[in-house]
């Protein structure tokens, strides 16, 4: 009993301590921008709290454009990631992926699971270069098609890449987020017993499409709501995306913000933490839109949910393999452009193959790259075990004290997701410097462990079931093993 | 930074190199846009505005800024130049400005009054009014920077570019980035040109450090290394003069590179406007032609 005690006690403090050491950034981090929004940053010469700041960022030129821009197309970007996700799950959850099936129409669909899924590990800023290369007016599509039918000399005046509406962006954003949509429904759906409501709903008459959207659906979106707002936060302050692939003038809000931290006018720095305290504000009124949204649908839908209509809805079947294929096909076309580009020394347009090819690129930053490549592993190993020791710690916690994860904090957990990047990193950066913390390892594990927590704890929530399911069946082998 | 005591130093006095510095024949290394640098920032290399042309494509380079307007005329779509967050639109404002103005003169002093900043520049906005149209995607999208035009240029976007460093179509054509038609001009009246510098934060943990890589990279090996169009083309900030004769023998050696101008024909150099203006002019750029 006594030992009991103590692994409780020792156990609680892992909510809190998970929570301190995540809470504990990113307040320091708003603090530290929006003291400098208020004008106050001494080491400016910023003494006193105003709203002048404000004043001045609202009488930017810029500003109008910026906001509708980048509302534009970070609700875009997350609606299409979220219904491709959700078209591709109603195809693919019809597979049997046991192997016993192994027709044309599998094999295809596993091919699909099997392609989208390792999207994810492709870096945002290597698929945005890549996405550029391939739909720029003198980029890989058009010099194909040059190649081929027109043998243009000069590239055609589109407006193809970087265009006015963020149309280029919002697709770089939906080949990134669709995959990774796709992998929390796929994991949510053992969860809610999906293949047994699909199986009742197809044997009532109701086609594959409808028996998801009217059993389904309603069942998986509040596991995945999370993950969806977290899609919707990154795409509204995403920077390397929409530096590569957003338009220019004027950029998105995030981009500006950023322009304005490297301006070699300091004095920008003030107009940077304004900037960062409006897109908060932006992310904030977003994902209020979007509980909204989800209620006003509901309210909608709610009569069609229960209406009894049957039909056959597997004409969706075509459509979400084509979008599948579409989008496995522009995600590896754009990993392969770039990998050419690093294996070419000339390759200007029209070519639709590197002029020269040479093993440079590699050997002169070969060096580099080994200790790059050799920090970034060793920081995600840490932070990964690190994480992994917490969330097992939490979760035995919960197991004993049969107390459930509070909907508080997971929300706490996910803010490192849902708080705009540009807003508390800038501010963390600001204290880190004050506390000649910037630069060390130290530092950056800890960065890295705000962004993996939730991925792992959201992976956790879906699986909750299963994981609980494990942890009775090696209990027991335990309890008999004793 | 340094009205807000933000640079540590002054230090490059101790540096034993900062005396093999050109400061008699290369004026900008003591100040730094109108400001003098008093020993708190080390010069690093030259620089000088110039354009980026395919020789392939072009035939007669312009000579002025109202040149540069008939031919864009004449070739529409195929001239840009980066937006003024990047330091060459900006440098391209100042340079049409200069030489669109009866008095340069006022340039090296701040900015008055709002009247006399609308007054000076009314006639550089004329020129951009009728320029703007005839520019890349109708003047009303920019280059997000000089690295993104330079691709342009090579996928034959663009047909004439910018660049503030006078050797560096020579290394992008060396390390494939141009083609090898691309070639670079000057205007007849001269171009800005400025140095630049590294400095230490007053909060660095490591200012000993800091001077050694400063002195190092004053060093005739890495400016010499630096240079070299094969590695990066940036002119150097020494002396030759005051250099060993191995040393001065070894910079005569360095290759020119095919698209360099040689010092004699890379005409005047014309002083940065002062800060000042820049700010102003940006801010204007901005709320013309910025959205």
């Amino acid at each position: 009993m006594a030992k009991t005690i103590r692994a409780l006690s020792f156990l609680s403090a892992f909510p809190i301590l998970t929570q301190l050491l995540f809470l504990l950034p990113i307040v320091a981090g708003l603090f530290g921008v929006l003291l400098p929004a208020l004008g106050y940053f001494p080491d400016l010469g910023g003494n006193q709290f105003n709203f002048e700041i404000f004043r001045q960022l609202f009488e930017h030129p810029a500003l109008p454009y910026s906001i509708c821009l980048t509302l534009f197309s970070g609700i875009i970007a997350t609606f299409l990631s979220l219904s491709l996700a959700i078209l591709l799950a109603t195809m693919l959850s019809q597979v049997d992926f046991s192997g016993s099936k192994n027709d044309k129409t599998t094999r295809l669909l596993v091919f699909i699971r099997r392609g989208l899924i390792p999207l994810i590990a492709v870096p945002h800023a290597a698929m945005g270069l890549g996405v550029a290369f391939l739909v720029a007016p003198s980029g890989w599509i058009i010099r194909w098609f040059s190649y081929l039918v027109l043998g243009l000399d000069t590239p055609p005046e589109l407006v193809t890449l970087q265009d006015p509406f963020g149309l280029s962006l919002i697709l770089g954003l939906v080949l990134k987020e669709t995959p990774y949509l796709l992998l929390m429904i796929l994991a949510a759906l053992p969860q809610i017993r999906a293949q047994e409501y699909l199986r009742i709903g197809q044997s009532l008459g109701y086609g594959n499409l409808r028996s998801w959207l009217k059993l389904v659906l309603p069942q998986v979106y509040p596991l995945i709501r999370l993950p969806v707002f977290a899609v919707l936060a990154f795409s509204l302050s995403v920077v390397d995306v929409a530096l590569i692939l957003g338009p220019t003038t004027p950029p998105t809000l995030s981009v500006l913000i950023l322009r304005w931290i490297y301006d070699p006018d300091l004095s920008f720095r003030f107009l940077a933490s304004a900037g960062a305290v409006l897109l908060l504000l932006l992310t904030l009124g977003s994902l209020f839109f979007c509980r909204i949204s989800e209620w006003l649908i509901l309210q909608k839908w709610r009569n069609w949910l229960s209406n009894g209509k049957r039909g056959s809805g597997n004409e969706a079947n075509k459509l979400a393999a084509f979008s599948g294929i579409l989008l496995l096909g522009t995600a590896f076309f754009s990993v392969l452009g770039l990998a050419f580009w690093s294996l070419s020394l000339r390759w200007p347009y029209p070519h639709v193959l590197p002029q020269k090819w040479t093993s440079r690129n590699w050997e002169r930053h070969w060096n580099s790259l080994q200790e790059t490549a050799f920090t970034t592993l060793e920081v995600g190993v840490i932070s990964v075990v690190i994480v992994l020791f917490l969330v097992l710690g939490c979760l035995e916690n919960e197991k004993l004290r049969r107390a459930g994860f509070s909907i508080r904090a997971q929300w706490l957990l996910y803010l490192p997701l849902l708080i705009p990047q540009a807003t508390f990193l800038l501010g963390i950066h600001i204290l880190a410097v004050r506390l000649e913390l910037d630069g060390t390892f130290l530092l950056l594990v800890w960065s890295h462990l705000l962004f993996v927590l939730p991925y792992i704890f959201s992976l956790w929530q879906i699986h909750g079931v299963s994981w609980m399911n494990v942890f009775h069946r090696l209990h027991n082998v335990w309890a008999f093993l004793r | 930074m340094k009205e807000n005591g933000l640079l540590y130093g002054p230090f490059t006095e101790n540096l034993p190199n900062f005396k093999l510095v050109d400061f008699s024949g290369k004026p900008t290394t003591l100040i730094d846009f109108h400001v003098a640098v008093d020993g708190l920032e080390a010069p690093w290399g030259m620089a000088k505005f110039n354009f980026v042309y395919d020789s392939a494509r072009v035939s007669a380079t312009p000579k002025s800024i109202p040149e540069l307007l008939a031919w864009v005329k004449a070739h529409p779509g195929r001239f840009s130049y980066p937006h003024v967050t990047d330091f060459l639109g900006s440098t391209f404002l100042m340079q049409a400005l200069i030489e669109l103005i009866e008095n340069p003169e006022v340039l090296n002093h701040s900015v008055k009054s709002k009247a006399a900043f609308s007054k000076v520049t009314a006639p550089l906005w004329e020129y951009l009014d009728q320029l703007h149209p005839h520019l890349w995607r109708s003047g009303k999208s920019f280059p997000a920077s000089s690295s993104v035009q330079q691709q342009m240029l090579n996928d034959s976007e663009l047909d004439i570019a910018l660049s503030f460093n006078p050797s560096a179509t020579s290394a992008a054509i060396a390390n494939g980035s141009l083609p090898e038609s691309a070639r670079t001009f000057v205007l007849n009246k001269g171009t800005i040109g400025n140095t630049h510098f590294v400095a230490i934060p007053f909060n660095s943990g490591a200012s000993e450090g800091a001077m050694l890589v400063a002195n190092f990279l004053m060093s005739p090996e890495a400016q010499m290394k630096k240079q070299n169009p094969e590695i990066w083309g940036d002119s150097t900030v020494l002396s030759i003069a005051k250099l060993s004769v191995q040393d001065q023998q070894k910079f005569k050696d360095l290759p020119l590179g095919v698209a360099t101008l040689p010092p004699e024909k890379l005409g005047p150099t014309q002083p940065n406007p002062h800060p000042d203006w820049k700010n102003k002019l940006d801010a204007e750029w901005q709320k013309r032609y910025g959205h």
